[in-house]
Order: C-alpha cells, then structure tokens, then sequence
C-alpha cells in the first residue's frame, strides 16, 4: 500500500469498523443474491417432481440431496429465499405505512388522545402475531400475502411505539419550538422535524421485523397456514422434513441453517444500524 | 387599568400577566398542587428600546418570554404586541405574529434541527410563511451574521456553539421581524465568544432598528446590551427602570443585592470574596 493511500483507507476502515453492521450486511447480501440469482438460474426445477431420485442423499448430480418428492434441496433453497425476502418486505411495509404516522400522530396530539392510541395499540401488541395470521388464514384462505399482512399487522404497535417515543422527544427539544416560533403548523413539524429524526429508529425497527417475520413465515409455514405448495418455502421444506427426521435429517437441517444465517444477518444489520445512527455517537465519527 | 400616556403603541405590552404550573398529584384523590411561575406581571416595551429582564432561575423570565412570543398562553391576563392581543389568537392566526417577533433561543446546541442544512434552518420562517426561494436571501442572512454563504450547505453539528448561535440569529431576523426576543442568548456560550455574539445582537438592533427584548440571569451582560431592565423576583417584576438607574440606585431590597453581588475588579482588589457578595455585605466598596 502507498503511503498516500494509507490515511484514507484508515479513514475508511475506522468508519467501518462495526463488525456486526458488516457480517449482517454481508449475510442480508447473500440471501438477497441467492434470491436474485434464482430468477435467472437454479441447479434443478424446483418443483419437478421426480420420484426416480427421492431422498438422495447429497452428491454430485444433487449438491444437498433430494426431499420425499425428488425435489433438488438447493433449487429448493434458492427459490425459497425470494419467498422469505418477499413475506419481510410485506409485513415490515404493512407494518411501518400503518405504525410510523399513528406514532407521530399519538406523538403530536394532545396527550390523553395519544395515550388513547398507545392503549389502543397496547391492545394489538397483546393479540399473539401468530394466532392472528391463522385467524385471517382460516378467513381469507391460507397464502403467504395473508400472513404476511396478519403478521404486519401485529408489528404496527412496536413501530408506533418507537416512532411516538421519538417523536415526543423531538416535540419537547427547542428545535421544535424554533419551528412553532417560526410559523409552522403542526403538521409540518411533524413533517419536516419529527420524521427525519425519529427515520434511524424506525430503520432500525425495520431491520429487526424483518427477521421476526422470516420466522413468522416458517412457524406459519411448518403449522399448514402460510406458503401453500407448491412455491418452496424455507418454513415448509421443515415441515415436510419432520417425518422424516430419524431417516434423513440434513432435510431438517439446511432451511434451518438457511433461516437462521437470513435471521441472524437482519438481526445484526439492526443492532450494527442502530450504533451506526446513535445520536450520542455522531460526534466521534 | 392604566394605559401608558404616550402616543405611540408599545411594541409589547404586558398586562396582569398569571401562569400557573400543575404539579403531578401527590396521591390519586388529592388536588394537584399549583405551582405559581408568574404572579401578575406587568410590563410595557416601547418600539425600539432595547429591553432587559433580568432575575436568578426560577423567577419567571422563561416563563414570561414564552408567553411575549405565544409559545405558551397565560392562565390569566393579555399580552398585546403591536397593538394586537395575542393571547386571545388560535395558534393559526398567529401568523402575523410570527412574523412581527422572532426569538433567539438559549441553547445553540438543541434549537437547531441536527438533520436540516443551515440554509434549510436559516430559510425556515420564510417558507413557513409562504415565500418562495429564499436561497439569495439566506446568503444575505448569514453574510449579516458573519458568517459565510457556503454556510448553507452544512449541517449545524459542523458549527461551533457561537457560529450556531449565529446561525440561530439569522433565522430569527429571516422574516424581517420588528422585535427580536432573545432567551440567555450567550449563557451558554465560551465567554470569549460571548463579547462577539452580544456586539452582533447590538450591532443589528441598532442597524434594522429592531426592538429587543433580552433574558438573561447575567447583570453584566444585560447592562451592556439594554436601555431599560425589569428585574424579576418569584414570578413578579420588582423593579423597572433605565439600566443606569437600576444598577446605579436600585430601589428594592432584591435589586439591591442582585447589584451588590456583581463581581467587578474593584471590589476583588479591595478583599471582597464571593462569600461576601453571596452575603450581600459587599456595602459601599464601589
């Protein structure tokens, strides 16, 4: 390295020294990669059925073996991962167009109507995400966009939360009341105040549900009332494995490995964004 | 009541002026206790004096400014500025009012948006009341402030505390207002800025021929800014005057030891410590 390169990459390095915003980054890059590719590309069809090669064991034709059916288990993953990026973007979607402008709502209001609301919401946060999918499944038939909406719905309350708590302490800085001072209504404040400040939380928050309703979708998945077949799911591909988890348990494992890097990678992305936004820390960067 | 026998409107005039603060209740069924922040404030500022309120924390100032600027409605009593009652105003006729006064907050740090540019900060009142491009007026601005057009571009973290508190100053005078109202401007400050943002503030009262309302609890800094000094004591003006006056012949108990505890070379040449100016005994040293 020349020395006049040193200080910037130093420079850089510094900036991005926050392993877990790297290795989330990294892992969010690849499941969104695999996703991607597989538009374009899969080892096998998917969804071929092909009962010559049912539970191979993994080879050289079959990188991770086959399932009961003679699905290829890597084609099967790939596709997956669209499933799985698909039912986060839905659910976080739902859940921050509803959640984020009820919090700078309930964060603006006067304060009764805003407890209102939070207790409103307090009432949602205590209806368990996952009965509620079954509930809107069982009404609207059994689909990944149903469970994904039920699941986003019942993330509405944390994105509320945090996006009122933010919004109250913008509303009480003399930033705010410059504002007021200046002529702004309200609902510019809110606008031009409130929501720029309180977006790292709210990035954050999004972040972390992502990971919550990859879950979401395969516990949904595994109990019968999320991805339908035939589209590979990395929910289903556990259910389906489970009786036969004595006979070939790698079927188990590889969309468990799957959901847990994808899960573990939103989860540190959030944590690595949060440090990252940390008001206290902007000064030190 | 008795109006003020001169001719012209005073700029703000203050009238029997109450606020009252609830306490959280002690207990779920006892009244919530009423703390008193302002107890009858009377006060008039005529057009182009420059006003100083003066007082320890605690006596009401704040409390009185925001309510000069409509931030905040008294529990009782008007306040008319330029002829106009504000108090009686909903929140979206005070148009004209946000127009006429603009304030100068205390804190450089937290009265700047972190996430806006200076030009988007300095432009505020501008827009919000409805003018378009002001991006040759905000250069004007910070130029009028010392500081430079580029300025625009950056966010305030960039600043130092008496650059921002430049930046602060120019929004206030973005909508050419007749009266500016300042909150402690300087005091928190370096005191080696603090000369430099208190001959700015003068400087353009002087050249915009601003009316100028100044809170602060320093007795030097207001003596060197402003004409005219009300001093506060527990939520009430004990004492108003011409500045010399007040600091020269102060008249009530309270004035008399807020002056007396001014530190000046003199007095520490002559042996006073800080003891004795707490104590008031600094007697006729001056």
């Amino acid at each position: 390295m020349t020395a006049a390169l040193a200080p910037a990459v130093a420079r850089g390095w510094r900036r991005r020294r926050n392993p877990s915003l790297v290795v989330g980054a990294v892992l969010v890059a690849l499941v969104v990669l695999t996703a991607l590719v597989s538009f374009v590309w899969t080892p096998h069809d998917p969804t071929f059925v092909e009962a010559s090669v049912r539970l191979r064991g993994p080879g050289s034709g079959y990188w991770l073996g086959t399932d009961k059916f003679g699905h290829d288990v890597v084609s099967q993953l790939m596709v997956g991962a669209r499933t799985t990026l698909f039912v986060g973007v839905v659910a976080v979607s739902v859940a921050a167009v509803l959640g984020v402008p009820l919090g700078l709502l309930a964060g603006m209001a006067p304060r009764w109507t805003g407890e209102l609301v939070m207790r409103l919401l307090d009432l949602l946060l205590a209806f368990p995400a996952l009965l509620l999918a079954i509930m809107l499944g069982a009404a609207f038939g059994a689909s990944t966009l149903t469970a994904m909406v039920a699941i986003g719905i019942a993330t509405v309350p944390s994105f509320a939360r945090i996006t009122r708590s933010g919004t109250l302490q913008v509303m009480s800085t003399d930033y705010a009341l410059a504002a007021r001072a200046a002529g702004r209504r309200p609902s510019a404040v809110a606008v031009r105040h409130a929501l720029p400040n309180v977006a790292s939380l709210v990035i954050v928050q999004a972040s972390v549900s992502f990971a919550i309703a990859i879950l979401s979708e395969a516990a949904l998945s595994f109990l019968g009332f999320g991805t339908p077949p035939p589209t590979p799911s990395w929910g289903r591909m556990l259910q389906e494995s489970q009786e036969l988890l004595f006979v070939a348990p790698r079927l188990a494992l590889f969309p468990g490995i799957a959901i847990a890097l994808a899960v573990l990678g939103f989860n540190l992305l959030g944590d690595g964004l949060r440090d990252r936004f940390d008001p206290r820390l902007e000064d030190q960067r | 009541m008795a109006e003020p026998t001169t001719d012209v409107l005073p700029a703000v005039s203050v009238r029997d002026v109450t606020r009252t603060y609830r306490r959280p209740r002690p207990a779920p069924f006892r009244p919530a206790p009423l703390v008193a922040a302002l107890r009858g404030v009377s006060l008039d500022v005529a057009p182009g004096q420059r006003f100083g309120i003066v007082g320890e924390s605690g006596s009401g100032k704040s409390t009185l400014l925001r309510i000069i600027a409509a931030l905040e409605r008294p529990t009782s009593g008007t306040v008319h500025v330029e002829g106009n009652d504000i108090t009686a105003l909903p929140e979206r006729r005070l148009r004209g009012l946000r127009q006429r006064l603009q304030l100068v907050f205390q804190d450089p740090m937290g009265s700047l948006d972190p996430r806006m540019r200076v030009g988007d900060i300095v432009a505020e009142p501008l827009v919000a009341q409805g003018h378009a491009a002001p991006r040759d007026r905000v250069a004007e601005l910070l130029q009028a402030v010392g500081l430079s057009a580029d300025a625009a571009n950056r966010y305030p973290h960039q600043f130092s505390g008496g650059q921002r508190q430049r930046i602060s100053i120019a929004r206030a005078l973005a909508p050419r207002p007749h009266i500016l109202v300042a909150d402690e401007p300087v005091s928190a400050l370096d005191v080696s800025v603090r000369a430099q943002v208190l001959n700015l503030v003068a400087d353009l009262v002087d050249e915009l021929s601003l009316t100028l309302v100044f809170v602060s609890h320093d007795l030097s800094v207001v003596r060197r800014v402003c004409d005219t000094v009300a001093v506060m004591h527990a939520g009430e003006v004990v004492e108003t005057g011409s500045t010399s006056q007040v600091y020269d012949d102060p008249q009530h108990d309270y004035t008399k030891r807020l002056v007396s505890s001014i530190p000046t070379l003199r007095r520490a040449l002559a042996g006073v410590t800080a003891r004795d100016l707490a104590a008031g005994a600094a007697g006729e040293v001056a």
